[in-house]
């Protein structure tokens, strides 16, 4: 088995590369030839990065990821984590121009179970190492690691507590990202993290006015609304608040036992400290059981209706794909619906491919779509489903304690903490 | 620990470092503001710059092409030229210089800013800690928002396609009822060569008198040869004026189409997978292509080790296209496909699933599906005109199975009668069916009381098929030795030894044998009760399909070339 | 007390299990996919074949200048005097004149070899990738100069802004360690 992997392996990486110099070649003028000592040139083939930066990178990251689970859980180092943030930019920003991060690699991994894709080594790391160290230490990866996070935690400076239920809106938003990002990566249609990373342009700087307004936007927003991108938008990070979620070790805020002096009630910037639950409820156990039994009836209903909304965006979305939308502007210009062409419909013909093959793929991408749309629905409801039974739930908490799904980790509530790891209480 | 809370006193002495740091991000911050605006302003300017779509040039230099030489206009062209070539790569690089100032100026406000704040920070003085109280309310009110947020969501994404009206195509394939083509009648049927060994595969030749002699060398009696562009080992179909055989590599599995007058490809269809497709593992004897396609006169059926099953109008269009599951088969796929007034048998014995399907060969539309209870095959079916009516006859180990062919309906099976990996299929004449197999056995069966009556098993065959016709069986080996058997009861009339042995299936014709050999020599013989050869005609190349009979002439697939052989008319 | 004390036990079993559960998936995950990996990442690559030479290379690539240059294969060049790369359709005058020159930038330059042959070389520096030239030789000349992602300059998007928008699609991931061109 190992041996036909290999091999297969092997026909994969050979398949690609054109023979020799793989232009359009037509010879009309035959090579002349020369009667000075005239030597025909080799025209300069740079080389991609070495092998050896992809190893590096690794390194790097693993070590990154190390360093910040110990400033973050045994340190106990806020300047830790923020010098760490800052290396982060220089280096996974600037000299490494953030390509390919792990927000990015979540689109490759999921491109990889669609197409003949193989996943660089590197890629699998990249994807999987943060959500490993979640697992074990929390979100530190966001802490200081991340270069998008890198940039945002380098502009608090006044970070204002969002209304309740205006943040629980805009934390939906991360869900719909993601299952869109799946959704264009899984149909080959692109990878829509990376066109709308908004800061990666900072890091080359070169970018589209656009982006770079998008950008300069969102940083402007984090001084106010500490990190922006990574609480509303970043699909990764749902992932790694699943995984942070059930982290065996995790940041606390006190090294000791929470006195309760409230110090570090509005330290967090990104809303992630829960205080302590009431302790007694008004409505009994058994009327709130009847209430989740009654919500749990509607959850198919949620689910389907969920479901059956966002299918209803195939032929919206679809469009988006370059196979689709050229299929259908060959086909308005097939009806006369439009008239001349386009550089791409015209392209298209210079391939001598049939219309109809065309007309097939098309369909089969917005199948695609139309499945993929399926689940990106059932997908949604259920995120909300769990949403409110999360809501329902009586958490028992006594103490002031870091919510570790949307926890990144960054160390400030540790600074307020009076507690000293021994156990006494520095008087202010 | 912690030390960035700091005490009053010490923040009052650090006062003056406060203000300092706290000036200077002012600094910076104007600094990198005045350079944001300088880059936007430029970023106009940098787009007017651009040497591709400047709109002045391209006339200069049409008025100079038509004939304006004048020196001095020549060189304010090449002075403009100069310019915005200059002024783009000045733009780019002051860009560049801006972004970098841009950058520095930024981080140093950032740190100063980050600096200030550290250095002028209070410890917040919170109220003392009272017992949380439950605040039913506002949950709900959580609740609600979340899902009033989403429901609008969902409603909005149900009511966006209302928006985008632009209609959405779907390939062209229109609904609308066919009508249905009617069938050939039964004479056009008898003259042609619809099948795997012809007319209900039974191995008998329309035609009486096919030509005895002909040599490729000196193209006696060859009236054309033509190329074959993909390989398979199928055998060829004929009807009317057209021949069709099915080729097959990694690239494409392929129908092809030859002018049975002339030899010229009249067309070629592939399937649609192309080469996207996972080929399964087939040994070099079977290949892609060894099942031979069907015809009913109206379209024409292929089927390949992929599973892929291709149906065509006789002009070349797809009439519809299917893939079955992959065959799971260790030399591959070999059944020849076989039509029964308008239906499609397809024999699927695959070593999971093993059934046989009936397709409605104008439509595509499975009309039914019989599970088989058996191993791998590699024989392909018959359909024998008994006393009581026409029967589908499928062997493959264990059982030998008649099936009503319009219905599929069971109407007899003997079982456990043969073993072993089966390639030959079975024979039939005079309500006696003769099925055979290596290491197995040669039996004769009464069909019309479903028993054995007699069997033997000297001189079995693994590849080529026996032929039985005129109260005579011929029974073809793979080692060269032909046996020619007593129908009924199995005496042996008599037994000869070629040199080379045969795969293609021996055809009767008239009173005679023609039996085509792997060298390519047809060896033809008497159907007689004692061994007469008459002629052993050949042509110079390796043969593994059966030939093909109709109207006097005889269609021979050889590895690389389509031979059609008979007698030049003056 | 008891109670709450069993509800919380429940807890941890139940979170210790999920991540137990996160573990196991994680780490299929990446034994089952780096058996399937490829060992160097993947770098942009143009197939001259199917490119249209659109000119989006000039303009969509996150860079300015683009990574895009035109690369001249020397050997399948013809040496011609009057170049189709090179000049302006329609020049008058085979010189290195501005108002003969094709190339926006002036960054192919031509060298007398000897009669009648003429050496064509790109200057990296001043290309822009927009493929003017390259349209120019492959409709009339022998096809030697092709455009192409120079490796140094490519910031390997993971997801190419030029490929997105590419005519001709002709914008490939390639294995890095395949990429590395060497003329026949």
């Amino acid at each position: 088995m190992r041996k036909f992997r290999l091999l297969v392996l092997i026909l994969v990486l050979a398949a690609p590369g054109w023979p020799a110099v793989a232009t359009a070649a037509e010879e009309r003028f035959p090579a002349p030839e020369f009667e000075t000592q005239y030597e025909i040139p080799t025209p300069a083939h740079p080389h991609p990065r070495q092998d050896f930066f992809e190893y590096l990178d690794i390194a790097v990251l693993l070590a990154a990821l190390g360093l910040a689970a110990f400033f973050a859980i045994k340190k106990r180092s806020r300047l830790g984590l923020f010098s760490l943030t800052f290396f982060s930019i220089l280096y996974f920003g600037f000299f490494r121009h953030g390509c390919i991060c792990p927000v990015g690699a979540l689109q490759n991994v999921i491109f990889s179970f669609s197409g003949d894709y193989l996943l660089p080594l590197g890629v699998i790391l990249f994807f999987a190492l943060p959500l490993l160290f979640a697992l074990f230490f929390g979100r530190v990866f966001c802490a200081s690691v991340c270069p998008l996070g890198a940039l945002q935690e380098a502009v608090i400076y006044k970070p204002i507590r969002l209304p309740q239920p205006i943040k629980h809106v805009l934390g939906l938003i991360p869900y719909l990202y993601l299952g869109l990002a799946v959704l264009f990566a899984s149909t080959g249609s692109g990878f829509v993290i990376c066109r709308f990373d908004p800061f990666v342009g900072f890091y080359r700087l070169s970018a589209t006015p656009f982006m770079l307004l998008l950008g300069l936007g969102l940083l402007l927003t984090g001084i106010f609304i500490a990190r922006p991108y990574c609480r509303f938008f970043c699909p990764y990070g749902v992932l790694l608040g699943i995984f942070s979620f059930f982290a065996k070790k995790h940041l606390s805020i006190t090294p000791k036992e929470c006195i309760h002096c409230r110090l570090c009630e509005n330290a967090c910037p990104v809303d992630a400290i829960n205080p302590p639950s009431p302790r007694l409820y008004k409505t009994s156990k058994a009327q709130q059981i009847k209430h989740f039994g009654i919500f749990l009836a509607f959850v198919p209903l949620i689910l389907a209706t969920s479901g059956f909304g966002f299918s209803r965006l195939t032929d919206v979305l679809a469009r988006q794909d370059r196979m689709v939308s050229l299929a259908e502007r060959i086909h308005q210009e097939e009806t006369n619906v439009a008239t001349g062409n386009t550089l791409d419909s015209d392209a298209f013909r210079q391939e001598q491919t049939r219309v109809e093959d065309l007309y097939r793929q098309a369909a089969r991408i917005r199948h695609k779509f139309y499945i993929g749309l399926w689940v990106f629905g059932l997908f949604f409801g259920l995120v909300i489903s769990l949403k409110i039974i999360v809501l329902m739930q009586r958490p028992g908490r006594t103490d002031y304690t870091p919510d570790r799904f949307h926890c990144i980790s960054c160390g400030r509530c540790m600074e307020y903490c009076p507690v000293q790891s021994d156990g006494s209480v520095t008087e202010t | 620990m912690n030390t960035l809370q700091l005490p009053e006193e010490k923040r009052q002495r650090l006062l003056p470092f406060y203000l300092l740091v706290r000036n200077l991000a002012v600094v910076s911050g104007c600094f990198s503001s005045a350079v944001f605006i300088i880059l936007v302003l430029s970023f106009w300017q940098f787009n007017a710059a651009d040497p591709i779509n400047d709109p002045h040039l391209p006339k200069l230099i049409e008025q100079i092409q038509a004939g304006n030489n004048d020196p001095a206009f020549l060189d304010s062209v090449r002075a403009y030229d100069q310019l915005i070539r200059k002024a783009h790569f000045t733009a780019l690089a002051f860009t560049r210089f801006g972004a970098y100032l841009l950058l520095g100026g930024i981080s140093l406000f950032l740190l100063f800013l980050k600096l200030a704040f550290e250095l002028h920070r209070q410890l917040p003085r919170p109220d003392k800690f009272t017992e949380p109280e439950e605040n039913q309310a506002k949950t709900r009110v959580l609740q609600y928002v979340i899902l009033g947020f989403s429901f609008m969501l969902v409603l909005s994404a149900f009511l966006l396609p209302y928006f985008f009206s632009a209609p959405w195509f779907m390939p062209a394939q229109k609904k609308q009822a066919r009508p249905v083509v009617p069938l050939p009648a039964e004479a056009t049927w008898r003259r042609n060569w619809p099948a795997f060994r012809g007319y209900h595969g039974l191995g008998i030749a329309p035609t009486q008198n096919p030509p005895l002699d002909w040599d490729a060398n000196s193209n006696k009696n060859i009236l054309w040869k033509t190329k074959i562009p993909k390989p398979g080992f199928n055998s060829p179909l004929v009807w009317e004026d057209r021949v069709f055989l099915s080729g097959a590599d990694q690239e494409s599995r392929t129908v092809f189409c030859f002018d049975a007058a002339t030899g010229n490809l009249r067309w070629q269809k592939s399937t649609s997978a192309g080469s996207a497709i996972t080929l399964p593992k087939v040994s070099e004897d079977t290949g892609l292509a060894a099942p031979t396609m069907a015809t009913d006169g109206r379209f024409v059926s292929a089927i390949f080790a992929t599973g892929e099953l291709l149906t065509l109008s006789l002009q070349g269009e797809v009439q519809w296209e299917k893939k079955l599951p992959r065959p799971d088969n260790h030399y591959g796929h070999a059944s020849s496909l076989i039509t029964y007034q308008g239906i499609l048998l397809v024999q699927y014995d695959s070593a999971q699933n093993a059934k046989l399907m009936a397709f409605d060969l104008q439509t595509g539309r499975k009309l039914w599906e019989k599970k088989r209870q058996v191993e791998i095959s590699w024989t392909s079916p018959i359909i024998a005109p008994t006393a009581a009516g026409d029967q589908l006859i499928l062997t493959a180990t264990p059982l030998v199975v008649s099936y009503q062919p319009g219905t599929g309906k069971v109407l007899w099976q003997l079982e456990e009668v043969i073993g072993g990996e089966i390639g030959p299929s079975p024979a039939f004449d005079q309500d006696l069916l003769f099925f055979i197999n290596q290491y197995s056995r040669l039996a004769c069966v009464d069909v019309a009381r479903q028993q054995i009556k007699w069997e033997t098993d000297h001189n079995l065959s693994d590849i080529p098929s026996p032929v039985a016709s005129q109260g005579y069986l011929i029974v073809p080996t793979s080692f060269g030795k032909i046996t020619c058997y007593d129908g009924a009861s199995g005496a042996v009339h008599w037994e000869h030894r070629f040199e080379t042995g045969f795969h293609a299936s021996p055809i009767i014709c008239g009173d005679k044998v023609y039996a085509l050999d792997t060298s390519g020599i047809m060896r033809i013989f008497k159907l007689e009760r004692t061994f007469i050869g008459l002629a052993n005609p050949r042509i110079a190349e390796a043969c593994a399909a059966t030939p093909a009979f109709v109207d006097q002439r005889i269609f021979i697939r050889g590895d690389n070339h389509l031979y059609c052989i008979g007698s030049r008319q003056p | 007390m008891k109670k709450k004390n069993t509800n919380l036990t429940r807890r941890e079993f139940i979170k210790d299990l999920f991540h137990k559960l996160l573990l196991l998936l994680l780490g299929s995950f990446v034994v089952s996919r780096f058996f399937k990996s490829a060992a160097a990442g993947y770098v942009w690559q143009i197939d001259p074949k199917k490119c249209v030479k659109c000119g989006r290379c000039a303009t969509a690539c996150v860079l300015t200048p683009s990574a895009v240059k035109c690369v001249h294969a020397f050997e399948i060049c013809g040496y011609c005097n009057l170049c189709f790369g090179y000049f302006q359709p329609g020049a008058l005058r085979l010189t290195a004149d501005a108002e003969n020159q094709l190339c926006p930038t002036g960054a192919l330059q031509r060298r007398f070899v000897e009669d009648p042959f003429f050496e064509y070389t790109i200057n990296e520096a001043l290309c822009i990738g927009c493929g003017k030239c390259v349209k120019g030789c492959n409709l009339f000349g022998n096809g030697s100069l092709y455009l192409q992602v120079r490796h140094d300059r490519c910031k390997h998007c993971n997801e190419c802004s030029i490929a997105r928008v590419c005519a001709g699609r002709a914008f490939v991931r390639t294995p890095a360690r395949k990429a590395t061109f060497k003329n026949a």
